[in-house]
C-alpha cells in the first residue's frame, strides 16, 4: 500500500474517533505538525472539536482535497458552488465551525467561515448587527454618541458623488470571487483588465491561481502566471477592469 | 436554542472577520457595536476616506487609527473650482503628512483633492513613506516638479502617480529624470495638467519603455502628435491614453505610424487629450473605436461630420465627454449608436459669446433621454431648456443619479412659455427616485425648491445659482432633502430665517456654502452661538465683520461640521463665529 492512503485517526471531544485519509487530515497545520511530530501511529486527540463539527470538516478538507488532486472533476465556480452550500448552517454551527478551523489552523476554511459572518455584518445597522449575534450593548449614551458623531462627521462617506476612489469592480464574478474568502481561484473572462486599488480585497491570501476564460468556451482554460508581492500583507497584483465612480 | 454570542471568539478571529469587511460605512457601523468591537477594528482599519480635512484633526486620526494604509483627504470647497474661495484659504495638507509621517510609516495610498500640497510636503513624504504606491493630487495647488522629483527619487514602489487638474508650478522638465533606471513599477500616470517645460520627452519615453504594466497614461498638452507613435509602440498594454496636442500637418508617414500604433493597442478602452484635434488625424483611431468605453473630446475643436462619424463608430461608449461642437444632430447619433452610454458631458465652445455658435439645444438632451436607457449621469451646458423637454428628460431617465443642467444665462425661463423651469426640475426629482446630485439653472421660483424638498429624499449634493425667491425656498430645501449632505448657493436672496429655523439640520450636513446671498453678520453670530459645534467660517476680503453693521450681508459664509473644534491656519480675512467671537473683539 503506498502512502497515499495511509490513514491518521482523531479522537473528538466527545470521544468519536474518526480514521481519515492522511492527504486529507493534514489540511489541518495542526494536525500536521502533531502528526509529524508525534508517534505516526497514535490516535491526534482534538479537544476541542466535537464529533459533529469534525465530520463537516473532514468533508470539507476532502472536497478540496480531492478537487485540488483532480480526483474529482469539479470546476472552481462549483467548488465556489459547494462551500457556499456549505456555509449554509444555523449560527452556532458556523460558530462552532470558525472556532475549529482556528484551532485545527485549516486556513482556507478559516476564511470561508470568516467571510460568512462578515457578509452577516456588511449593510446592517449597529442595532441589527447586535440583534444577529446577540451582543451586549456596552456603550454609555455619551461614549455611543460621540462615536457615532466622529464616524458620521469624520469619517462619512457620500454615496456615490464625486468620490474619486476607484474601487469598485466592473464584473459580478470577480466581485463574487475576490471576496470568497476561500478561493483561490479566480476566474477572468479574456480580454478584460481590472485595475486593482484596493489592497485590502485580497489581504491575507498567500497565493491564488488566475485562469483566464477564453471566448470559445470549449477551449480550456489556461492558467495565468501570477504575480506575488510581499509587502507586509502580503497581497497579490492582479489586473482587472476597471469603473470608475466620478 | 440560546444564539451564541460573538464573545466567545478570541479577538484574533473576529480580526479576521473585519479584514472581509472593506467598507468604511461598515466598519463604522461594527465600530459602534460594543466596545471591544470598536477596539478590535479600529486596530485593523486600513483605509480612510476623511470627506473634509477640517472636520477632524491628524492627531485625532492617528489616536483612534494606529496602522492606516490608504488616506483620501478632501480639503476645500467644490465652488474653489469656480474661483470663488480666494488664495490662501485653507486646506492645506502639511499638518497632515507631518504627522503622519510619524504615525503611519508604511502608508500606502495617498488621495488628496482640492488641497494646498507644497513641495516641503511631498519631500516630507517622499522621505517618510517609502511603501508609497499610490500618489494622487486631484486639483491640488501649491507644488513643483522640484515635489515631483522627490517623489520620483525616492518612491520605489510607486505604480500611480496621478496629476489631474492640479496647477503645478514648472520649474524643470527634469523631474522624470529622477525616476531611477531601476523603477518599473508604473502602472497609472496622469501629467495632463503640466505645462510646457515640465516634461522631458526623452525621459518619459523611457520610462515608459521600462515599465511593462503601464496601463494609464495621460499625456500633457506639449507632447506633439509626431512623437506619440513611438511612445504607444512601447506601450501597447495601455487600456487608457490620453494624447497631447492632436494637431500636425497631414504627413503620410505619420499618419500610418500612428495608424498602426493605435491599431497595435488591443486594450486600449478609454481615450482623452485631443488638445486642438484637426480632422485629418481622426480615422488613426478608428480601429479602436469599437472597444472605446470611455471618450473625452472636451478640449478637441472638432465639429460634425467628422464628430458625428467618429461618434458613430462607438457602440460600446459608457462614458462621452465634448464640446457642444456635437450639436443637436451628433447627439441624435450618439443616441442610435452608444446604447451602454452611462455618462454624458456636454461642455460650451463658446460660453461668453452672446450669441450661440452652434446647435445644440435641449433637442440633443431629450434625445440621448431616449436613446440610452442606461444613462445615469449628465453634465449639460446649453442656452434654451423648456419645461417640456425636461419633463420628458425625467420620463425617459428615471435612474439619474447625477443631473447638472447648466444653461449659460443663469435666469433665462422656458423658452416656449416664458415660465420658470419649476415644473420641469420637479419632473426630474420626482421621476429620478435615486437621484443624488442635482445643480440647477434657468429662472426658478421657490416652487422648484418645495418639489425638491418634497421628492429629493436621496439627494446627497445640490448646487443653486440664482435661484429662488425667499427664505421658503431654502427652508424646503433644509427640511425636506432627508440625505442632503453638501449644498452651495450663490446669488440667490436668502436666508436668515432659513438657517436659523433649520440650524439643526447642518450638524447632519458636511458642509453648507453660501455667497452673495442674504445672510446678515448677526444670523451668523446667532448660528455661531447655538451651534458650537458648527465651524461658521465668514470669509470677507473687505474687512474684520466686526466693523459693520449686524445686518449687513456677509460675502462668503461656509459652514461645516467638525469634531476637531474651529481650526487655528485662517486667513486675515476668515473669522470663525463662535461662541466667543462677540466677546474676543470687544
Amino acid at each position: 500500500m503506498g502512502s497515499t492512503s495511509t490513514k491518521i485517526k482523531l479522537r473528538t471531544s466527545d470521544q468519536k474517533v474518526f480514521e481519515v485519509e492522511k492527504a486529507v487530515a493534514v489540511q489541518s497545520q495542526t494536525i500536521k505538525y502533531i502528526y509529524e511530530n508525534g508517534c505516526p501511529d497514535s490516535v491526534i486527540h482534538v479537544h476541542s472539536v466535537s464529533g459533529d463539527i469534525l465530520s463537516k470538516i473532514l468533508d470539507y478538507c476532502k472536497k478540496h482535497v480531492n478537487s485540488a488532486a483532480g480526483k474529482e472533476d469539479i470546476s472552481p465556480e462549483e467548488l465556489y458552488e459547494w462551500d457556499a452550500n456549505f456555509v449554509k448552517v444555523d449560527q452556532n454551527t458556523l460558530f462552532d465551525l470558525i472556532l475549529a478551523a482556528n484551532c485545527l489552523k485549516i486556513e482556507s476554511l478559516l476564511d470561508l467561515t470568516c467571510q460568512t459572518v462578515a457578509n452577516m455584518i456588511k449593510g446592517k445597522r449597529p442595532e441589527e448587527i447586535r440583534t444577529t449575534f446577540n451582543i451586549k450593548n456596552d456603550y454609555t449614551i455619551e461614549a455611543e454618541e460621540a462615536v457615532r458623531r466622529e464616524n458620521k462627521w469624520a469619517f462619512d462617506m457620500l454615496g456615490g458623488v464625486g468620490t474619486m476612489v476607484i474601487e469598485e469592480l466592473a464584473d459580478d464574478t470577480m466581485s463574487k470571487c475576490v471576496t470568497n474568502t476561500k478561493s483561490r481561484v479566480c476566474v477572468i473572462a479574456a480580454n478584460q483588465i481590472v485595475m486593482m486599488r484596493s489592497i485590502s480585497k485580497l489581504a491575507n491570501k498567500k497565493s491564488i491561481d488566475v485562469y483566464k476564460q477564453p471566448q470559445n468556451p470549449t477551449t480550456p482554460r489556461i492558467k495565468e502566471s501570477v504575480k506575488q508581492r510581499n509587502v507586509g500583507t502580503g497581497f497579490i497584483e492582479l489586473f482587472f477592469h476597471f469603473k470608475c465612480k466620478m | 436554542m440560546q444564539k451564541k454570542t460573538a464573545y466567545s471568539f478570541p479577538d484574533e478571529i473576529l480580526e479576521h472577520v473585519f479584514s472581509f469587511i472593506h467598507s468604511g460605512k461598515d466598519r463604522n457601523a461594527a465600530s459602534v457595536v460594543c466596545k471591544s468591537w470598536y477596539e478590535i477594528e479600529r486596530w485593523c482599519r486600513r483605509k480612510i476616506f476623511v470627506g473634509n480635512c477640517y472636520a477632524v484633526s491628524p492627531t485625532m486620526v492617528i489616536r483612534r487609527f494606529p496602522d492606516i494604509r490608504s488616506i483620501e483627504l478632501k480639503g476645500k470647497p467644490h465652488f474653489a473650482d469656480f474661483n470663488l474661495v480666494p488664495d490662501g484659504w485653507g486646506g492645506y495638507v502639511l499638518p497632515w503628512i507631518s504627522e503622519m509621517a510619524g504615525a503611519y510609516p508604511w502608508l500606502e495610498e495617498i488621495r488628496l483633492k482640492r488641497m494646498v500640497v507644497t513641495d516641503e510636503s511631498l519631500e516630507l513624504v517622499a522621505k517618510s513613506f517609502t511603501n508609497l504606491q499610490v500618489l494622487v493630487l486631484f486639483s491640488c495647488e501649491g507644488f513643483s516638479t522640484d515635489g515631483l522629483a522627490a517623489i520620483a527619487a525616492s518612491c520605489k514602489n510607486l505604480r500611480e502617480l496621478d496629476l489631474r487638474d492640479s496647477e503645478v508650478d514648472d520649474l524643470s522638465g527634469h523631474w522624470l529624470n529622477h525616476f531611477p533606471d531601476t523603477y518599473t513599477s508604473l502602472v497609472s500616470l496622469n501629467i495632463s495638467c503640466l505645462g510646457s517645460d515640465d516634461v522631458s520627452f526623452s525621459a518619459l519615453e523611457r520610462l515608459v519603455g521600462r515599465c511593462p504594466n503601464l496601463r494609464r497614461l495621460l499625456l500633457n498638452r506639449e507632447v506633439p502628435l509626431d512623437k506619440i507613435a513611438n511612445l504607444l509602440s512601447r506601450a501597447p498594454q495601455l487600456i487608457e491614453f490620453g494624447t497631447g496636442t492632436y494637431a500636425a500637418e497631414l504627413r503620410s508617414d505619420v499618419y500610418s505610424n500612428l495608424a498602426e500604433a493605435f491599431c497595435n493597442c488591443k486594450e486600449l478602452k478609454c481615450l482623452s487629450g485631443f488638445w486642438d484635434a484637426v480632422p485629418a488625424y481622426l480615422p488613426v483611431i478608428y480601429s479602436v473605436c469599437s472597444r472605446l468605453t470611455s471618450l473625452n473630446l472636451s478640449y478637441a475643436p472638432i465639429q460634425n461630420p467628422d464628430l458625428t462619424k467618429l461618434v458613430s463608430q462607438c457602440p460600446s461608449l459608457q462614458r462621452m465627454l465634448v464640446l457642444d461642437y456635437i450639436e443637436d444632430s451628433g447627439l441624435e447619433v450618439l443616441a442610435s449608436s452608444c446604447k451602454d452610454l452611462q455618462e454624458l458631458r456636454v461642455f460650451p465652445s463658446d460660453p461668453f459669446g452672446e450669441e450661440p455658435n452652434v446647435s445644440l439645444t435641449e433637442k440633443g438632451l431629450v434625445a440621448v433621454s431616449s436613446g440610452c436607457p442606461k444613462l445615469q449621469s449628465v453634465l449639460y451646458f446649453c442656452r434654451q431648456m423648456s419645461n417640456a423637454a425636461l419633463v420628458t428628460i425625467a420620463q425617459n431617465c428615471p435612474n439619474f443619479t447625477r443631473f447638472r443642467l447648466c444653461l449659460l444665462d443663469p435666469k433665462i425661463a422656458d423658452y416656449r412659455t416664458l415660465q420658470p423651469l419649476d415644473v420641469g426640475f420637479g419632473a426630474i426629482v420626482e421621476h429620478c427616485k435615486d437621484l443624488r446630485r442635482l445643480s440647477l439653472s434657468g429662472l426658478l421660483t421657490d416652487r422648484v425648491f418645495e418639489y425638491i424638498g418634497m421628492h429629493a429624499k436621496k439627494l446627497e449634493m445640490l448646487s443653486v445659482a440664482f435661484a429662488g425667491e425667499s427664505d421658503l425656498a431654502l427652508h424646503h430645501v433644509l427640511s425636506g432633502c432627508e440625505s442632503l449632505r453638501k449644498l452651495e448657493i450663490m446669488n440667490c436672496p436668502f436666508g436668515d430665517k432659513a438657517l436659523l429655523a433649520n440650524a439643526a439640520k447642518l450638524e447632519t450636513m458636511r458642509s453648507l456654502w453660501m455667497s452673495s446671498c442674504s445672510v446678515s453678520l448677526g444670523a451668523c453670530k446667532m448660528l455661531g452661538q447655538k451651534m458650537p459645534r458648527l465651524n461658521i467660517e465668514v470669509m470677507d476680503e473687505k474687512g474684520p465683520p466686526d466693523s459693520r453693521a449686524e445686518s449687513d450681508p456677509v460675502d462668503k459664509l461656509y459652514i461645516y461640521r467638525s469634531v476637531a473644534g474651529p481650526r487655528f491656519d485662517m486667513p486675515p480675512f476668515v473669522w470663525t463665529m463662535d461662541e466667543d467671537f462677540a466677546s474676543e473683539l470687544s
